[in-house]
């Protein structure tokens, strides 16, 4: 082992290499010119006429209702849209963990809609949720339900969005689905003995047992909710009156709709705080439910 | 052997890191990327006056249906069949995002090195240094601008400069499927086609004729189902495109914006006009916006679904109908009062930072000027804005066509400020769409969009 | 459920519920196939057919007219998605190689800095990153698109890494002895036993990549350049009424996709649970 000792650090950082240059390059980089730019009335991205404005940006900001409106829906998917996907996600999981025949070509099934790329799931729904031609309507039809404007109510478009999420939630199923694998057998069959009933076995037994895999989505799903762009764009063009207008939309727009490009760094700025926060208090609530094994409960 | 493989592997890193460092050397590499764009090129010609019939290539974009697309590339041949050295790539782009691709495409320096223009868009886009100063290369080559009329150049200039070309004198027009109107089927309470200046009132009548729920019963008759309407009589979505909808503000004294950039839509003359259709729309007679949103989402084509018996257009959207095979007849803007329309001319910018200004120039005076112009009337889609064409549209266009000729003397130039097109395009339908439609408080909507204009 | 005994009539429920969720699932993509072999009148009907009254592939052929560079479209997604898996492959095992094997005092310090990464979502960097590609004269360009991939991403250096650490080092070491470098062992012995990794990380970043919008919808400008999906996009601006031509190009983008995935489930699969496992 010793021949390894020379030059063993400058090897470590060869191997590294790639990963450093790509970090650098493609995150801090990046990262510094926004936080340069956020401080800048820069209409847009390298525009060379530009002039340092201090916090300006930040303060139009506040007082910005459409920015108000981004948050609010961002706010929305993240609080609301976040646990239910995420129940959505569990349940499809336990239903697809029944020890029937075939199950597997049902797992095949579910998982398709997830590899549907994002534009053509889009297309998809707007055939769907069409308010004059769509399947959706027709069935409801059926059972007398007058046609329904999905896309085009304001409390509806964002309800949507979230029933696309479970529709493309084949990977968080996945991962619940192994994790529901992992469960021993044996704590199940203690608990029954113990006289537990179904639900309590899955509350006092699956619930803790795969909690680090409802943590992982978690934090998963709520990245996703934060930087939601093309079912906004596609689907309702943020609309109807912003009720579907997204964080990164309005990023999107206010850096090459509105020409504010040094605005749409101030409010990257406020977002990547914002991801900050959510993520750390999710990962600091974390120890409070999440059971490690061969941890001991308090 | 073994040696080989180590090769393979130490060639791959470096293969790789050179990749890397291709990139952060910018602009002398770009060649070594996979795909740099053509203007990127490093072209041999000085200034290309030297040279001037050296083989260049150069970018038109435009937005557009595939139909107008399909109209622009057989005007670009004629083009570059007249000018051999000059080959000019069309790059269509959908309206929805065409604007917002300029900005990147200026910012990246890989704007297109001539790109259609709207009336609506030229101030804000000019501001922001992104189109030619054309009136030097004008007064070089001579361009005759007398033959395009005052009212339309105006509305591509930017601080009393020309920046942009206007290319055709589109109006707003109000269009309606014959072919419904002539089936029984379809027609069962014989409304007849509205006449060449209707009335809104003559329009709503016709209007309610037209609309037919499952049963075939009209708006206002017994057992009228509103919930399963199989046509309506028209579909004018006024929040849907308030530059479409400001001649009928027009024909009743009323207007979108007032000078000092106020929203003008609460006067009384505009809310007569937006309860008018407010009240169209909750009876069924007038489309919702989402059941445009059903049919594909543009207003303008509704008549080509067949169901939809009128509505509003422009001049330009008779391609769409020629291409959908309908049947269909042209009239006047229904009018309040006052017969109006607005003239809204597109045109054609050049990049400011192109590298062909020359062959830049060539396309555009040939779409500009009379040889182009006139093989635009000869498409008889278009109304061409240069007056040295107008013989070939007449000539061409027919006698259905002549229409458009005549709603010019009623158009307005209705020039727009960079906050006329914020109020149009990037609040007024947010805010102002469902409300106008009946759904939600206008007063409310009205303050809404007052606030996001500032 | 959680059970393993079958009981024949809660079995009975299972097949039940399971059908009755799958047809939610498969049926949006049954309303596309329907949609696309109907005739454009057709789709304007209400209420609507679901077997097609006269089965037409015309919206194939119009979709094919009015998009010429459709098929453009699909070469330059395979060939970007080729280009992002095989360097996401070559550079993350790389550097996941750098985060298993050695030991040193910088290690752990820098292997949280790609911990932490995993935690900024790549599409919140996408427009502050649009400056430094404008720099670059990346704009309209893939290199924003294939170059990144080609410098290590944290999530597969993590996939990587994990399955590094459990060949046993004793491997490593019997090549030190004879006399072998790092690099002898890395390509020698640990990428040989890896296979399983690296066609799961293959198969993600390619499907990744394919899957990706916001990036090539802010990057690419001209319309030869563009991935499929952009050009769908496109595509729904340019006709927006013909919904069978849609619902065509919806099925075409994700042919590819679902023809991978029908194969190599089992890696798909893998390279998800992989990452949940983390905890």
């Amino acid at each position: 082992m010793n021949r390894l000792g020379k030059f063993e650090d400058a090897k470590f950082f060869l191997f590294i290499l790639p990963w450093m240059i790509g970090f650098t390059v493609f995150f801090l980089i990046p990262f510094v010119t926004a936080v340069y730019y956020a401080f800048t009335d820069a209409r847009i991205p390298g525009a060379a006429d530009l002039n340092f404005v201090g916090l300006d940006n930040f303060t139009a900001l506040f007082n910005d209702r459409i920015f108000g409106k981004a948050i609010l829906n961002t706010l929305f998917f993240v609080f609301v849209g976040v646990p239910v996907v995420t129940c959505g996600m569990l349940l499809l999981a336990m239903l697809l963990n029944a020890d029937v025949k075939g199950i597997a070509l049902f797992r095949t099934f579910y998982y398709l809609p997830t590899l549907v790329p994002i534009v053509a799931t889009v297309i998809i729904w707007r055939l769907v949720f069409n308010s004059e031609f769509g399947i959706l309507n027709a069935i409801l039809g059926t059972f007398g339900i007058a046609k329904i404007s999905w896309l085009g109510e304001a409390w509806s478009i964002k309800p949507v969005i979230v029933l696309l999420q479970v529709w493309i939630s084949g990977s968080g199923v996945l991962i619940f689905l192994a994790a529901l694998k992992g469960v021993p057998k044996h704590l199940y069959e203690a608990a029954e003995i113990d006289g537990a009933g179904k639900l309590r076995r899955f509350f006092s037994v699956t619930l803790p047992m795969i909690s680090p895999a409802i943590l992982f989505v978690l934090v998963i799903q709520t990245m996703y909710n934060f930087q939601m762009f093309t079912e906004a764009l596609l689907l309702a063009e943020g609309g109807p009156n912003y009720a579907s207008y997204t964080y990164v939309y309005d990023i999107y727009k206010t850096a090459f709709t509105e020409l504010k490009y040094g605005m749409a760094m101030a409010q990257s700025m406020i977002l990547f705080a914002m991801i900050l926060v959510v993520t750390l208090a999710l990962l600091k609530s974390s120890n409070r439910f999440v059971y490690y094994e061969g941890e001991k409960r308090g | 052997m073994k040696e080989r493989k180590g090769y393979v592997w130490t060639l791959t890193t470096v293969l790789m890191l050179s990749i890397v460092l291709a990139g952060c050397s910018g602009n002398s590499n770009v060649e070594s990327q996979p795909n740099s764009s053509g203007d990127n090129k490093p072209t041999n010609q000085s200034t290309g006056e030297e040279k001037p019939l050296e083989d260049v290539t150069i970018t038109y974009s435009q937005w557009g249906t595939a139909e107008e697309l399909q109209r622009t590339q057989e005007l670009l041949d004629a083009f570059m069949a007249a000018n051999p050295h000059i080959t000019v790539k069309l790059e269509g782009k959908d309206w929805g995002t065409y604007w917002d691709g300029l900005t990147a495409g200026a910012s990246g320096g890989v704007l297109p090195d001539v790109m259609k223009t709207s009336f609506a868009y030229v101030s804000k886009y000019a501001e922001l240094g992104i189109f030619k100063d054309l009136d030097g290369l004008l007064a070089d080559h001579d361009f005759d601008l007398s033959a395009i009329a005052d009212g339309m150049l105006s509305m591509h200039q930017f601080d009393g400069k020309q920046v942009s070309l206007p290319i055709d004198a589109n109006v707003i027009m109000f269009y309606y499927n014959k072919g419904l109107f002539d089936d029984p089927a379809t027609n069962p309470k014989q409304a007849t086609y509205p006449s060449a200046e209707p009335t809104w009132e003559e329009v709503l009548d016709i209007a309610t004729k037209m609309t037919l729920d499952t049963n075939d019963r009209n708006p206002g008759e017994d057992g009228f189902d509103r919930n399963n309407i199989k046509q309506w009589g028209m579909s004018t979505v006024p929040g849907a495109d308030l530059g479409m909808f400001e001649p009928i503000l027009f024909s009743n004294d009323a207007k979108l914006i007032n000078d000092d950039g106020t929203v003008a839509l609460d006067t009384p003359e505009a809310r007569e006009v937006l309860d008018f259709f407010i009240d169209a729309t909750a009876q069924g007679i007038n489309t919702s916006p989402a059941q445009i949103e059903g049919m594909g989402g543009v207003q303008n084509l509704a008549i080509t679904t067949g169901k939809v018996a009128m509505n509003l257009a422009g001049s330009w959207n008779v391609a769409h109908y020629t291409d959908a095979a309908i049947d269909y007849g042209i009239t006047h803007v229904p009018k309040f009062k006052t017969t109006q329309t607005v003239i809204q001319p597109a045109g054609i910018a050049m990049s400011a930072t192109t590298k062909h200004e020359e062959a830049a120039y060539q396309l555009m005076s040939w779409l500009a000027g009379p040889e182009g112009q006139s093989e635009l009337a000869k498409q008889g889609f278009a109304i061409p804005s240069n007056s040295q064409a107008a013989d070939a549209y007449l000539e061409t266009a027919g006698a259905e066509f002549k229409i458009f000729l005549d709603a010019q003397a009623y158009g307005i130039s209705a020039p727009y400020s960079v906050k006329k097109t914020d109020l149009v395009f990037t609040h007024g339908t947010q805010i102002l769409r469902d409300p106008l439609a009946g759904n939600g408080d206008v007063d409310a909507a009205i303050k809404d969009l007052q606030a996001a204009l500032q | 459920m959680q059970t393993s005994r079958k009981v024949g009539s809660s079995s009975i429920k299972a097949y039940v519920l399971l059908t009755g969720v799958l047809c939610l699932f498969i049926g949006p993509l049954i309303w596309m196939l329907s949609t696309m072999l109907k005739t454009k009148t057709e789709t304007y009907r209400f209420p609507p057919t679901v077997i097609p009254e006269e089965i037409t592939f015309d919206a194939f052929q119009r979709l094919f007219t009015v998009q010429p560079l459709m098929w453009k479209w699909i070469g330059n997604s395979v060939l970007i998605a080729v280009a992002v898996a095989v360097g996401t492959v070559i550079s993350s095992s790389i550097a996941a190689y750098g985060f298993a094997r050695f030991e040193n005092r910088y290690k752990n310090a820098l292997f949280l800095v790609v911990l932490t990464t995993l935690m900024i979502p790549a599409s919140v960097m996408i427009i502050p990153s649009f400056v430094l590609f404008v720099k670059l004269n990346w704009i309209n360009t893939w290199a924003p698109l294939i170059v990144p991939a080609w410098l290590g991403g944290a999530y597969y250096i993590f996939l990587f890494r994990q399955f590094f650490m459990s060949i046993p080092l004793e491997l490593d070491e019997a090549t030190f002895l004879d006399g072998g470098g790092r690099w002898t062992v890395f390509q020698k012995i640990i990428m040989p036993l890896s296979k399983p990794v690296i066609i799961t990380v293959l198969i993600f970043s390619f499907v990744y990549a394919w899957l990706d919008f916001l990036g090539p919808f802010l990057y690419l400008k001209s319309n030869e350049l563009f991935t499929l999906s952009v050009g769908l996009q496109l595509l729904i601006g340019q006709t927006g009424q013909d919904f069978p031509a849609l619902a065509a190009g919806a099925f075409i983008s994700i042919l590819p996709i679902a023809v991978i995935y029908f194969f190599a489930q089992r890696y798909i699969v893998e390279g998800v649970v992989l990452t949940g496992s983390k905890g």
